[in-house]
Order: structure tokens, then sequence, then C-alpha cells
């Protein structure tokens, strides 16, 4: 533990400050849900960034066409607020199948990202929204990448010296709006992914518009899975069509076998919750047209 | 009766509720050092050489110690474990130093610094490599790396197999699992002035570990002593010594100062005993009717690197084999071989987990095969009070078809049999199975005793020495009930000592779901023998006919009218002129009997029998298997606390859920791939279906108050239930455990039952 | 050795401050410092919630948790679940529902059940038992926990 420096800064420029000049391997620490893990297991980092207390980190809300969520913001917060549920249901759904009460109260967006986890749920949904994820930095002021950009691989990111993330954007979800997740395991949540597949579209003229769909935990990084995405766009949701995505979502996945499960499991997975995912839109399209609305 | 069968809280309760009862891992004495041991990274290797000087040089650090500086006595059933390893390690957890340091981190820092230098053997992973000729040698002379190896048989196979109309024959093979006590393995260990050890342990057998343990260290028994703190949980995996403990002990003995060790998750996950895995190869056989006819099984263990109780299971297994439904004619085989792995413990079910997942599965096989429903195939075998089995079980008391109806009732068996229900992406199923246990201990040492004292104060206030242990199950409550009902007073007039070797009298400890039982009876004698003096001295005292008294709300009573109050007629007693104390001491020995070479013999003096009956729902495109109920009939003999039965009823149905569903500590090429609770998944609370009890009482005619144990019994027959049911709802015969929707779902689509989704 | 940091905060209804390293997580703080020994380290991984803890008023895991984080906040363990001298509401229907056995789990348990009945006084069973999914327990099968919470959001 010797040398390890350690900060806590107020608010966002002395966060940005402590960065700036911050030897190699500096962190930041948020919830601490991963990093403390790490910790206790006796890995040390030559300095800490505590962000508990920077209030601009804490951003929850719309503006300016977009949902902003601070990169401070706890699934917890996410669960307990209306706007994300509206504009953002996806990203709600994943919050509600992540980790316990005990993870959610302290496990934060940014946290979520920058962990770069082949398995991060709120990452796979933001990637399926279409998030900017807005960095800052002291010499760089503010850029901003979408979330394959900045996710590049297990536990790297896109994230330079000095830089942390600030604020999430998720575009607002249109009324035709359609966001499906689905995660495996028999739990509603405590599972690390084997796969979990987020859907978002939209239908509209009864064709399908803008169809995202990211599957997680079964390649390197959150993954678009843009062959399916092709097989929907511009079509009528129909049960073949269904299983046209589905298996085109299994073809491009890139699992591997791990003590959880092997790579061919995870691929049946994928066509199984895509499926899942564009049965519920279609369904839900039935509801809509029988209730005339 | 007022208070055998009703709701009791548990006496140590409120100080569990407040977090103010301390366990080990809470508890620091003065001077106290913590111990850590290095354990192996190989599992089958040479150690060429240990390099302790890094060690000692880490700030703090008061003792490092290897093989070559203790006296290394080999221990175990096997006798073939050794606290410290100095020349070979045979698996992964194998404990080559320790170090006893100011802090926890100082001893796992100068643990990391010690160096090791290996020379890898040949390893062995399975028991069939194992025992092909010219196998690795593990254990040098044990030729053939067999330690072990059980036969029983009665009746005649060959003719059974005459007498079937139908025969069935499959493999089943049971994985590692392991017992996820929330409390991880921990000991203290501190010698006095005077040179007398005191050991605070976990143990579940206090007097056969002091004695055990008194070898090992190279003491006097009678110079140990036994604490036994609270402890987090224990399930039959402290049922024998492990090498950290007398490691503690030469820590201890080595800095003169007390030494206490608490295990990681990760090390208990790793370094603790796990349940018996094995492979049951079994033919069960009926007539043109479904009655059994035959049961032929042979089994093959993996003993690990080391023998602890695992390796002795079978002899709980073939009384499954043997005795489960009428079997006229049964032959049992079973080999223990050594291998690399790690080496299996006692786990609540003792094997008979294993043992029932095939036998219970067979007999939906022959029902099938017959075109009986499997409910009616079962009754048509079970058995009633008063038989005698082939194995020479006695059931004094059997409520076996009670059970099996009850469970059926409560599930709605008939109807859901019927037609398996469809669903869209899911299939419903139903399925059941029932079990035997031993309900009274179990013979397997000269005595299976337990002694008792009962004492009464001269404030009226109970106090009862028992010999047996309490490991979370709520005995020392149960006990105290029974006092309480014998001498007329509330629960909370009676305190139970039961944690110190220096004060308790002798006892086995707790197993073979023996406590209730054993230690019951044990009590009842003690506290009858009690209320005997007292009425006595009060018929003496008052002219009374002693006939007519008796005691009530701490009074002692002639019909409604109060003789006296129970504390003053004490003090008369003890301050009278011939002064009398009121202390009554028993010993009970159950009326079973060790079993001869053959395992004939009733080696229980009671039985516990049970049913379950689930329902499952299978999604076709995950696998995945959900459980939507299990209704669960007991024959209890009697309830004697609503409330902690209930407690152990749903906490081993969930546990047979977990070694069912989703329990399996993964080893490959012997080493544990999964030490967290991220990857060995125990069920949480939102995967727990609704569990229906309904207890059977037989009322026992030798139990206390009719009563039997069933510590065991509701973890026992799940797994043959459920798989029963996945096989009704999908037409799938699943062998292998545990049932994780991978599994199911390849059993699906290779049985054509779904489509590959990706073909 | 790192510098230690010193924190002011609300223990159990007590104002208290006390010098942490910076890594250190509630639970050693909690446990060493304070000599609360309610809260368990069962895992140290943030999977079994036997370190649960109440950061004002939301459940944390104390092993997880550094202990800088409860600098100027309300931090209650099991220990400050009592009503004074008597046991909470929850606490009694723990024990009269047979909820807990080993108990190691219950401090953990307990924690997690008082957030939940703060959030949904009168909680559904299907809120207690998610309520309840990041506490693992070993013994009772969660059937009797899952009552005992029911029941003390009936009172
Ligand atoms: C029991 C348990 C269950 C879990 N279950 C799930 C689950 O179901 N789904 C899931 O996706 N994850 C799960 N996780 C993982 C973890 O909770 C999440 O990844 C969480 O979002 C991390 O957030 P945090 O604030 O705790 O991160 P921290 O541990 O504080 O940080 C994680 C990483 O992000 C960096 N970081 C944090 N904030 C910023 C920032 N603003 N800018 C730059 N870098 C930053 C840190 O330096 C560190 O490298 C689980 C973890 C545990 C312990
Ligand atoms: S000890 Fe904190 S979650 Fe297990
Ligand atoms: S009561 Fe033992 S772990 Fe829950």
């Amino acid at each position: 533990m010797t040398e390890q420096g350690y900060v806590r800064p107020d608010n966002l420029a002395g966060a940005l400050d402590a960065l700036a000049d911050a030897p190699e391997g500096t962190r930041v620490l948020a919830g601490g849900t991963d990093l403390m893990v790490h910790l206790r297991a006796g890995k040390r980092f030559p300095r800490l960034v505590n962000v508990a207390r920077v209030s601009e980190l804490q951003a929850l809300r719309v503006w300016g066409g977009a949902l902003e969520v601070g990169a401070g913001v706890t699934v917890a917060r996410l669960l307990r607020d209306a706007e994300v549920r509206r504009h953002a249901a996806l990203l709600w759904q994943a919050a509600d199948r992540f980790a316990s009460p005990l993870v959610r109260s302290r496990a934060t967006v940014g946290g979520n990202l920058v962990n770069a986890s082949p398995a991060a749920d709120l990452t796979l949904a933001l990637l399926a929204l279409d998030a900017r994820v807005e960095l800052v930095s002291r010499a760089g002021g503010v850029r901003s990448l979408g979330v394959d950009e900045l996710v590049l691989g297990p536990g790297k990111t896109a994230l330079g010296a000095g830089e942390l993330v600030r604020t999430v954007r998720v575009p607002l979800a249109k009324p035709t709006a359609f966001h499906h997740f689905e995660k495996s395991g028999p739990r509603p949540a405590l599972e690390i992914s084997v796969a979990a597949v987020a859907v978002a579209l939209r239908i509209e003229d009864g064709r399908v518009v803008e169809p995202r769909i990211a599957c997680g935990a079964v390649a390197p990084v959150p993954l678009r899975v843009v062959p399916a995405e092709q097989v929907l766009a511009g079509r009528e949701l129909t049960p073949a069509l269904i299983e046209e995505a589905a298996l085109a979502a299994a073809k491009v996945v890139r699992p591997i076998d791990d003590v959880r499960a092997t790579a061919l499991y995870r691929r049946r997975l994928v066509a199984a919750f895509v499926r899942r995912s564009l049965t519920a839109a279609l369904d839900s399209q039935r509801v809509s047209h029988a209730t005339g609305s | 009766m007022t208070l055998i069968g009703a709701r009791i809280p548990k006496l140590d309760g409120p100080g569990k509720a407040t977090g103010e009862t301390r366990y080990l891992s809470d508890l620091e004495v003065p001077g106290m050092l913590h111990g850590v041991i290095r354990r192996s990274d190989r599992v089958h290797a040479r150690i060429v050489s240990v390099d302790v000087s890094k060690a000692l040089e880490v700030s703090g650090v008061h003792a490092v110690l290897t093989a070559r500086d203790i006296v290394n006595v080999p221990f175990g059933h096997g006798k073939d474990n050794t606290p410290l390893k100095g020349d070979r390690v045979r698996c992964i957890r194998d404990e080559i130093a320790a170090v006893a340091a100011e802090t926890e981190s100082a001893a796992a820092e100068a643990c990391r610094a010690i160096r090791v230098e290996y020379e890898d053997l040949p390893p062995v992973f399975t028991v069939e490599d194992a025992l092909k000729p010219g196998a690795p040698e593990i254990h040098a002379g044990r030729a053939g790396n067999l330690p072990f190896t059980y036969d029983y048989a009665h009746g005649d196979v060959a003719q059974g197999e005459a007498d079937s109309a139908h025969v069935v024959e499959g493999e089943f093979v049971l994985q590692f699992m392991t017992h996820c006590c929330m409390g991880t393995s921990a000991i203290l260990a501190a010698f006095d002035s005077e040179g007398r050890l005191t050991l605070t342990s976990l143990t579940q057998v206090p007097f056969l570990y002091r004695r055990d343990m008194a070898a090992i260290v190279g003491m006097s028994p009678e110079d140990i002593r036994v604490i036994q703190p609270p402890i987090g949980g224990a399930f039959g995996s402290k049922l024998d010594i492990y090498p950290f403990e007398p490691i503690a002990v030469h820590l201890a003995r080595a800095t003169r100062r007390p030494v206490r060790i608490v295990f990681s998750r990760h090390e208990e996950f790793v370094s603790s005993p796990t349940r018996q895995p094995m492979r049951v190869r079994l033919r069960s056989g009926c007539d043109g009717k479904g009655r059994l006819t035959f049961r032929d099984a042979q089994l093959w263990l993996d003993n690990g690197g080391y023998t602890s109780w695992g390796a002795t299971t079978p002899f709980v297994m073939m009384q499954t084999f043997s005795s489960l439904y009428r079997v006229p004619h049964a032959r049992f085989h079973t080999k223990v071989a050594y291998t690399n792995n790690p080496y299996s413990g006692s786990f609540r079910g003792y094997g008979n987990l294993q043992a029932t997942f095939a036998v219970e599965s067979q007999l939906d096989l022959l029902a099938e095969k017959v075109g009986v429903d499997p409910l009616e195939l079962r009754l048509m075998n079970s058995q009633e009070t008063g038989e005698k089995t082939g194995q020479g079980l006695e059931f004094v008391s059997c409520g076996l078809r009670d059970c099996l109806e009850s469970a059926a009732e409560m599930s709605g068996w008939r109807a859901k049999r019927a037609s398996p229900a469809l669903k869209g992406n899911v299939r419903r199923g139903v399925g059941m199975a029932s079990m035997l246990h031993v309900g009274g201990g179990a013979k397997i040492y000269r005595s299976d005793g337990c002694g008792s004292v009962v004492s009464i104060d001269d404030f009226g206030k109970v106090t009862l020495v028992t010999g047996s242990t309490d490991i979370g199950q709520g005995s020392e409550t149960v006990l105290a009930q029974m006092v309480a009902e014998v001498l007329g007073v509330a629960m909370d007039r009676v305190k139970v000592i039961n944690s110190d070797t220096d004060v308790k009298p002798w006892d086995v400890g707790v197993h073979a779901s023996r406590t209730s039982y054993v230690a019951g009876n044990s009590a009842l004698l003690a506290a009858n023998e009690a209320k005997a003096k007292l009425l006595t001295a009060a018929a003496d005292l008052y002219e009374l006919p002693k006939g007519e008294l008796s005691l009530s709300g701490g009074f002692i009573m002639r019909g409604a009218e109060k003789v006296d109050a129970l504390d003053k007629l004490v003090r008369t007693l003890h301050f009278t002129g011939k002064g009398e104390l009121l202390v009554t001491h028993s010993y009970f020995e159950p009326a079973s009997v060790k079993q001869d070479a053959g395992f004939f013999g009733n080696v229980s003096p009671t039985y516990a029998f049970g049913t379950h009956a689930v329902e499952v729902e299978v999604e076709l495109d995950t696998g995945q298997v959900r459980v939507l109920a299990v209704s669960a009939a007991h024959d209890v003999g009697k309830v004697l606390n609503a409330m902690s039965l209930e407690g152990q009823i749903e906490g081993g149905v969930v546990m047979g859920l977990g070694y069912s569903l989703t329990e399996e500590l993964k080893i490959r090429e012997g080493k544990v791939l999964n030490p967290s609770f991220r990857d060995y998944h125990l069920l949480t609370a939102p995967e727990v279906p609704p569990i229906h009890f309904k207890a059977i009482e037989t009322e026992d005619p030798s139990g206390p108050f009719g009563a039997k144990g069933v510590g065991e019994a509701p973890a026992i027959c799940v797994a043959a239930a459920v798989a029963n049911a996945v096989h009704h709802a999908t037409g799938v015969r699943f062998t292998e455990l545990p049932l994780t929707p991978e599994r199911v779902l390849n059993g699906l689509i290779a049985a054509g039952v779904v489509r590959d989704p990706l073909a | 050795m790192q510098p230690e940091v010193e924190i002011r905060f609300t223990l159990n209804g007590r104002p208290v401050r006390t010098h942490v390293p910076p890594t250190m997580a509630v639970l050693e703080m909690v446990r060493e410092r304070f000599a609360l020994t309610g809260s368990k380290l069962a895992c140290g991984e943030g999977e079994c919630g036997a370190c649960a803890v109440l950061l004002d008023g939301e459940p944390v895991l104390g092993c997880l948790t550094p202990a800088v984080d409860v600098d100027g906040r309300v931090l209650v363990t099991v220990e400050g679940l009592r009503h004074k001298a008597d046991l909470a509401p929850l606490q009694k229907a723990f024990l009269m529902e047979g909820a807990v056995q080993c108990g190691f789990c219950t401090p953990g348990m307990l924690v997690a059940a008082t957030a939940l009945l703060a959030e949904h006084p009168h909680p559904s069973r299907e809120q207690v038992r998610r309520g309840l999914e990041g506490n693992l327990c070993r013994c009772t099968g969660y059937v009797a926990i899952v009552e005992a919470v029911e029941d003390a959001g009936k009172r």
C-alpha cells in the first residue's frame, strides 16, 4: 500500500487537476463495486481519485433533446427515475436486471462503461440506445464518443490520460420505439451475464425502423450485430423474419468457452434472446393494433 | 402436553438478530496471532525444497512452520493425511507451510514470500485412470490406488433378474458440491501456563475430535478442552479433523501465543471438503405388475488425494439401494480410488442424495415400462410399519405410504400428471421421489450414546448440560422444550449448556440426524428422573400420595391445587438437615446395533421417510429449468417444534434444489475453476419456489415424545424428483447433475425435442 | 504506509470520528475501529450481502464501500437497528417466524430488509424476494426470512 496517492476532490475542476498530472495507472474511484474487489485482492494503483463528492457527475435530467446521465449516477437512481423509465426504457430494464440492491446503490454508469467488461449490462443498453459518452480532461476539454468507440476490449477503453467520463447523453425514445432487454439466468439479477441482448427499434407504418441490437458477453466488447439489424431494417416483422434475424445475430457474435458456459451455448442463447425480443416487439404491435392506439 | 409441537423461537435468536452473537471470526483474545497457510499450486508433485527465509523477514511474523519443524503424525479415516506436507503434494489444497503473524495481512504476505520448488509427478484425475494397471501410485504402499471397497448383498440378484418382466439400466454422474457455510472454517488454539490446550473449534464431534487431535499433536486427550462457539453453518462439513486444525496447534505451540486461523472465502472453496462425487451404474427390475425384483449397483467414488468421510458414504448409500421400497434381491459394489482431485467429507445426506437420484430415477423408468403411474408403482412397493428389510433395518414406525399420498395430494399430482402442460416456449411437468435415512443416529462406533445432566437450582431455574452440539439447527431449543415440558416450567426457565467438553458429558456428535432422537431421549431420562425426585420429595414432605402429584406452571400440583412452588421445594431440599441437590444425570444408548462385516444389522433405532413432488417448467429455447413448487411430506415421528422443523425442511429442500439445478464445484485437472459465489451458484431468494410441507406423525415408540431425526432428510430426494419432473415435462431423462440450462438444452436438442437454433 | 484520512460521521445515532487508510472498507472500519462485529465478512466480493450496512438509509456493501465515503453521512449497522432497549419489529418478526438459524447471514438480511421496508412499507412477496436478492443464506432456504419481512410490513 505504500506510495499510493489518494485524492478526494470536491468538484470536477479538482478531479481534473488530480488526473492531469497523475502517474500512469491512476484510477478514478466511483462506486467501487469493481475497483474495491481488486483493492481487497491486493491490487494497488499509484493514485486513486475518489469522485464521490464531485456533484458535476450527478446530473440526471432531460436536456437538449436527450436524457443526460451523469457518470456518477448509480443504478439505484436510474431505477427510481421516472424520466429514465419513460425515455430510455431499455436502460431501465438493464438496471432492473443488474446485481442486487446492495450493489445497485453504489454501482455507477461511468464505472460500468470504463470497467469495460464484455458482460456490462448498462453499457450494452447504452450501445443499443446509440448513446454518446462525454469525456473531459483539463488539457483537452470535452470530446464525445459512441459507446463502441469508447469500449475497446476487456478492461480497455479509449479514455486518454487525464480524462474522465462526465456524462452520457441518451437520445429520447420516440413514441414508436420498442425496447427489450434479455439476460441469462434463473435469477432476476445477481448474475454476471452468460449472454445478454439489448434491442431498440421503432415500428413505423408496420415496418422496422433503425433497429439496434447489441449482444453482451459474447465478444471482447458489447457487440452490435449489424447483419441482424440489416435483416430487419425496413421490413415487416414476421415470425420468419424474426428467425432470420436471430440466426444472423448468432452467426456474427464471437463468444468463448469459459467456466460459466461454452461458446456454443452462448450462440444459442443469442438466437433465443433475439427471437424473444423481436417476438415481444411483434406482440406489442398486435396489442397496439388491438387497442387501436 | 403444551410445549411439544408448538412454534417456539430459538433460544439463541435474540443475540443473532441484534448482531451481538460473537462467532469465531469475531473473537479476539489478548496476544492472539493470525495463522495463514501456504498451499500447493500443483496437483501432484514432489516437493524439492521450501525456502522460508524471505517469509521470516516480513515484519510482524512470529513463526513459519514447514513439515520439517513438526512431528507430522498421519491422521484421518485412511491415516493418509498429515498436517503439513513434506515430500509430496497430492492435491491442490495441500498444506506446505504455515505462518503466524501479528496481522492477517502480514501472515499472508509472508506466505506469498515462501519459495517452493516442485518436480511434477504424473497426475491422475479420474477413478478409471486411477484403477488402470500401471497408473501412477498416489500413496506409496497403497497399491492400485484403491483404499477401499464395499460389498453388500441380500437375496440373489440372478434370481431377481429371472423374476423380472422389465429391467432398466443406466449410469448416473454426480458432481462435486461444496457446503458454502456462510461462516468459513476457523479455529483458535491457545495453551495455558500448565500446557493445557483450549481449542475454540467449529467441530460437530467435540469428544472424538479431542481424542483424535490429541494423537495428532502428541498430547493426552484430557489436556485438551474443546469450546464450541456459535457457528455459521456446518451441514456435515465439520465432522472430521482437517489439516488446518492441528496446524493452528503447532503454530500456537511454536509461538507460545494464541493463534487463530480463519479461511478466506476463496480458501473455503478450494480447501474445504466437498460432497462425494461419483459414478453410479444401476440395474433395477420389476415384475409385470411393477413389483420390484432386484437392484444391482456398482459405484466408483473419487477419493481425491486423501481420505476423509466422503469415502465412507457407501455405508449410508447401500441402505437406500437395499431398503428404499421392498427389494427382494440387492447387490452393491463400490470402489473408492485415490486421484489428484480435492477430497470429500461428510455433507448433509451423506451419499444419500447421490444414491436416491439413481434409485428414484429408475423407479420412474420402470413405471413407464410397466405403464403405471409412478405414484402407483411407488405405493405398490412401499414399506409398512413393522417390516424388516433385507439388510436388517427394522422399521418400527414407517410413514412412507402416507408421505407418498400426501405429497401427491399437495402437488395436485393426478391432474397434473395426466397431461404435461405445453405453453409456447415452456413445458411443465411434475415428478416425485422418496427417501429413507437413519432417523436416530447410526451405530458406527461402539457407542452411539449421549449423556445429560439436569439440575434445578434453588431459584427453580433448570439447567440442562447436554453432550450434544448445536450447529445452528436449533437443537438446544428443542432439548430445552422437552425438559421444560417434563418439569412443567416455562421455556425461559431452562438454560442449555452444550459447548464445553470440560463441562459436558460424552456424546458422539452431530451426524446421522441423531441429535433430537439420541440427545432428546437422554435429556428426557434425566428430566424424568428429576421429576420423580421432586414428586417423591413433595409427597414425603406434605404426606401426599405421590401418584396424585404432577408438575405444572412451576408448581407441584395435586389436581388443580398448588402444593408447593418448585423453587421453594428445591430450597427445602437443599437446606434441610440431610441436604440434597436436585441434580440428575443420564446416559442414553439407542437400541441400534453395529453392523457386521457384511453390513447387515439394524444400524439405527428408527428411520426417517419422506416424499417430494416437484413441479417444474422448462424453457425450450434456453434450457432453463424453473421449479414452480415443491410438496414435501416427511415422516418426522412427532413434531417437537413446528417452527424449527419447518426451518430444517425448507433449508434442506433449497439445498437439494441447488444440488439439482445450479451447484457444482467445477474441477478440471485437479484445480477448482469456480472458487467464488460469483461462479458457484447458490440459489437466492427470488429463485425459491413455494414449499408445501406436511409432517406425518407416526409417533415412533422409541423416540422422545415419538419424534425421529430429520435434519438430513429434506435434502435427499429433491434431485430425483426434479429430474423426474423434467422428464415428465420434456420426455428427456437427465442422469447427470446439476441440470444447468446448457446441459438441459443440449439434451433437448440431442433428443430432438427442440431444433438447434443454429442449424 | 499511506496517510490516513480523518472522517466524521454519525454511527448508529452517535457522532463519531476516526482515521482510516483511504482504501479501507466500511466493513473493516466498523469491525476494527468500533468493535461492531455484527456485520460479517463472508466473501469480500459483493456477492453475499453479509456485510450490508445502511448509508444515508440506502443499503450498501460494507466490504466494497470505501470507509472515506461515509464522511459527513449517516451510517447504521445491524447493531443500530434496535429501538432503544427493545428489538425493532423486523427483528422480532425474524425471531417469531424462525428466520434465524445459524445467524451468520442475519445481520445483512436485516439491513437489506430494513431498507426495503423504508422504501416499500407494505411490500408484496415479490418485492421482498427481489429486495433480498443480494443476500445469501445457506440454512433457511429463505422462506422464513421472506415471511418475516412480509410480516413486519403488515404491522
Ligand atoms: C456482486 C456484483 C454484481 C455485479 N453485477 C453486475 C451486473 O449484473 N451487471 C453489470 O454490468 N455489472 C455488474 N457488476 C460490476 C459493477 O458493479 C459495475 O461494473 C459497476 O457499474 C461499476 O461501477 P462503480 O461505480 O462501482 O465502478 P468503480 O469500481 O468505482 O470503477 C470501475 C472502473 O471504472 C473507472 N471509472 C469509474 N468512474 C469513472 C469515470 N467517471 N471516469 C473514468 N473512469 C471511471 C474506474 O477507474 C474503474 O476502472 C457487479 C459487481 C458486483 C460486485
Ligand atoms: S462480504 Fe460483502 S458481500 Fe460478501
Ligand atoms: S441462517 Fe445460516 S446462513 Fe442464513
